[in-house]
């Protein structure tokens, strides 16, 4: 193993610890926490007893992947819309809760979440590994681009640099204008956005004859899109900005489970080991993944929810697990490349090749005279999946009908399979200011990849 | 948590000595926060030793804790 200076790392008795010790501590607390959902959540109780589950029964890793029951979001959604007070899953009352957030329900129904003050700072704790490797410290500042709503995501960033001990500079309730102005004068060590709205601010001031470079802002950092670990992406953001390091993290916000780059990146985000407990499972069988080659749906138990677990949790997010990461950083924590590939309910089968959203996003970055600007639309005719990519073109004026053959081209020599393209002028496509909508699915419920895990009703 | 059906058990959590040992101090020092806190002169004092608590109860975890899941969860009412 590379050897590490431990104060390198923010908490390296567990971050360098070896795979058998780690998996000897999920486990135990995976029991634990079961035990504690069984007896506080009527909804984990319901679901287990249908499994003919009790906690004494789950010993092993065996037990925990074939006799643990899955739970998904609807299992929750079910729960809340049955109960008084608006919550699922619930195994700690309102006297307890510190705040309420939503999830963003780009897959329907938003899902309630209450969370204690413990469970706030716990989950913000995820950060500090991230953060603390790519050098920021205490003395550190960060700025927030948005207003703070109900979405855990940027919430749960503020408790990170809370925990951390960064300065924090809130742009909520401002323009954009304004924000680029915050910026020049308060020089923030971090910004934290969304890809795209970053690449936004510093359109915005480029019209405003300003050069958001000179605010010496070290790293871009933030999540809730795809473009962070996009590698043109990653570019055009270091070049708009100056900056050194772009940081990525990915969160399933319900779960608290937040992904983090290391200081080497190497393409992809560590689980954190001390917040939660992840693998995968082939999305059709259950069966867990094995190889870290394989791409499998991601599978969470979070250690920051107690007041509303998530055990076993099918996030649908399609991954690979590294489970032994060897790029230098020191980290024995599983490791995520290429972070999240794609959803398993967005998953498309054309002409016999599964084709990932997150692979085609890829491939757009890298035809050169296009934005990043791009939706993608899936839709099924005559019982095919089908998949248009349209793309803003990079400059006005530009020749769209060669820019649309090149992409072509290109996605066909890379996938395999040939995909409708259209380019469109500079400007055509909304813009977003939280999570950019770039996936757009038409399939019905029953047109989409059968996924379902079983094991309760 | 009289109810839970798992028994827990410390040392599959060994983390080293160094590390095994901060905890256990820390376990003995968070003993002594909630016997403050229990006789408490004022709901402030209280409260205050209960934030302090959670703040303790981040290290712990860090150390490899697993007796407990949060802070509070061996006294839940129910
Ligand atoms: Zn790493």
């Amino acid at each position: 193993m590379t050897t590490i200076d431990a104060h390198r790392l923010w908490n390296a008795p567990t971050q360098t610890a070896p795979r058998e010790r780690l998996d000897a501590l999920h486990l135990e607390k995976i029991r634990h926490l079961v035990g504690w959902a069984y007896e506080h959540s009527p909804l984990h109780r319901r679901i287990y007893d249908a499994a003919g589950v009790k906690p004494a029964d789950i010993r092993t890793w065996d037990d925990y992947h074939h006799r643990l029951p899955f739970t998904d979001k609807p299992d929750y959604v079910a729960d809340q819309e049955a109960s008084a007070d608006g919550f699922g899953g619930i195994a700690l009352g309102p006297e307890q809760w510190q705040q309420y957030f939503h999830t963003t329900g780009t897959t329907g129904r938003f899902l309630n979440e209450a969370f204690t003050h413990y469970e706030l700072h716990k989950a913000g704790s995820q950060y500090c590994y991230g953060l603390w490797d790519h050098g920021i410290r205490p003395s550190d500042s960060m700025y927030f681009c948005f207003d703070f709503g109900m979405w855990i995501g940027l919430w749960s960033f503020y408790w990170g640099a809370r925990n951390l001990g960064l300065t924090i500079v809130s742009g909520g309730g401002a323009s954009g204008v304004q924000r680029v102005r915050q910026i020049m004068e308060r020089r923030p060590t971090v910004v934290c956005g969304t890809p795209t709205y970053l690449l936004h601010l510093a359109e915005i001031a480029k019209r405003e004859g300003l050069d958001i470079r000179d605010a010496g802002v070290r790293m871009l950092a933030g999540g809730g899109e795809a473009g962070f670990s996009i590698p043109a992406t990653r570019q055009q953001l270091r070049e708009a900005w100056g900056a050194e390091q772009i940081y990525d993290a990915y969160g399933v916000g319900e779960a608290l489970f937040i992904g983090q780059s290391c200081n080497e990146w190497a393409g992809g985000v560590h689980v954190v080991e001390d917040v939660c407990h992840s693998y995968s499972v082939d999305p059709a069988s259950g069966e867990p993944v094995t190889s870290s080659d394989e791409v499998g749906e991601h599978v969470l138990t979070t250690y920051c929810h107690f007041a509303q677990p998530f055990i076993k949790y099918r996030t649908h997010d399609l991954v690979r697990i590294d489970d032994a990461p060897d790029h230098g950083c020191g980290w024995t924590w599983k490791h995520m490349p290429g972070v999240v590939l794609g959803r398993a309910d967005f998953m498309v089968t054309i002409r016999g090749v599964n084709v990932y959203p997150t692979a085609v996003e890829n491939l757009v970055g890298e035809v050169p005279g296009l934005s990043n600007h791009y939706e993608l639309h899936i839709s099924r005719v005559d019982g095919m999946d089908r998949m248009l990519v349209k793309v803003e073109a990079g400059a006005p004026g530009a020749d769209v009908a060669d820019l649309g053959t090149a992409l072509g081209r290109h996605l066909r020599d890379h996938l395999g399979v040939r995909l409708e393209t259209e380019v469109l002028d500079t400007g055509a496509l909304p813009r977003y200011e939280l999570k950019t909508k770039r996936i757009f699915d038409s399939r019905s419920a029953a047109e989409r990849p059968v996924a379902t895990l079983g094991g309760h009703p | 948590m009289t109810a839970t059906q798992i028994p827990t058990r410390r040392s599959v959590s060994s983390l080293g000595d160094v590390v095994d040992t901060q905890r256990e101090r820390l376990i003995a020092l968070r003993g002594q926060m909630l016997a403050e806190q229990a006789d408490a002169a004022s709901p402030a004092v209280a409260r205050a030793l209960e934030m302090a608590d959670a703040y303790v109860f981040l290290a712990l975890g860090y150390l490899g804790h697993v007796d407990e899941l949060f802070p509070g969860e061996l006294s839940d009412p129910r």
